[in-house]
């Protein structure tokens, strides 16, 4: 891919072919995990639930159960419907063949909050550690999902770094 | 775990005697808590973004989060710090809220 970068009011970026279905595969699997659980009940505090599921709608409260219920009620449909319609912008927005993605501001707010969505989820399948370094796991293990965690953290370091920094003028 | 020193909430002494007066009053807090996958410039962007923080203050916040594993990013109403959590939420941030300790 080429990096994000600023045109007029609108951030541009490519992607290759093999970049652009690996994310439309990520994304599409975590918005399986967000269908699969059914609205207010199947999260129930202390019922079993698939981990992705529990780190991408999390308790709202640690200790107090009631508390983590209320907030559960009131927040959860609302949230997992947010995540869903971030995911299916990135899906809408870049093509499964991959080549020009065009982001305005907000377009750009929902692709960041799913790339990460995307990283918190295979995050805990990989149970990433805070002293892994993605690459030399990739290397040890063999395993293809330390690679794509790898190239999907620069994407998103990448897409982070051109929403913070200093707005280029003109096109 | 080391005590939350909030960088934006008012300091305040250690309660020996906490009546029921107080216990109400106590203001509500939202934390964000330490992920290994969260990047560092995301949730200092984040904070800036929910909050208004200026840059060296959400940097300082996502530090705290980072060397002591949490921080108190925000203070007030419980319905406010419900709010607070939730938007915390839809960026993938690990928060919670609660009474202030």
């Amino acid at each position: 891919m080429t990096p994000f970068q600023w045109r007029g009011q609108r951030l541009i970026a490519d992607f290759a072919p093999t970049e652009a279905a690996l994310l439309h595969q990520v994304v599409g699997e975590v918005r399986q995990v967000l269908d699969a659980q059914e609205p207010d009940t199947a999260m129930a505090v202390g019922s079993a639930v698939d981990p992705v599921a529990a780190r991408l709608l999390p308790d709202g409260h640690r200790s107090d159960a009631d508390l983590a219920q209320d907030y559960r009620s009131l927040t959860e449909s609302g949230l997992r419907t947010e995540k869903l319609a971030d995911a299916e912008l990135l899906l809408d927005t870049l093509r499964p063949a991959g080549g020009r993605v065009e982001l305005d501001q907000s377009q750009a707010e929902a692709w960041l909050r799913t790339l990460n969505d995307v990283r918190l989820a295979i995050g805990v399948r990989l149970d990433v550690q805070e002293a892994d370094d993605p690459l030399v796991r990739a290397e040890e293990s063999g395993d293809p999902r330390w690679s794509a965690y790898s190239w999907l953290t620069a994407v998103q370091g990448l897409l982070v770094e051109v929403l913070a920094g200093p707005r280029a003028r003109g096109t | 775990m080391a005590r939350v020193t909030g960088i934006i909430a008012p300091e305040r002494t250690e309660e020996v005697v906490v009546d029921e007066a107080e216990e109400t009053d106590r203001p509500w807090v939202t934390i964000v808590w330490n992920d290994p996958v969260n990047l560092m410039t995301y949730v200092t962007y984040v904070l800036q973004k929910l909050f208004n923080y200026d840059e060296p203050t959400a940097t300082k916040l996502m530090l705290q989060v980072h060397h002591e594993g949490k921080a108190i990013v925000s203070s007030g109403a419980k319905e406010r710090m419900e709010s607070d959590t939730s938007r915390l939420h839809a960026y993938g941030l690990w928060a919670s809220y609660q009474r202030d300790t």
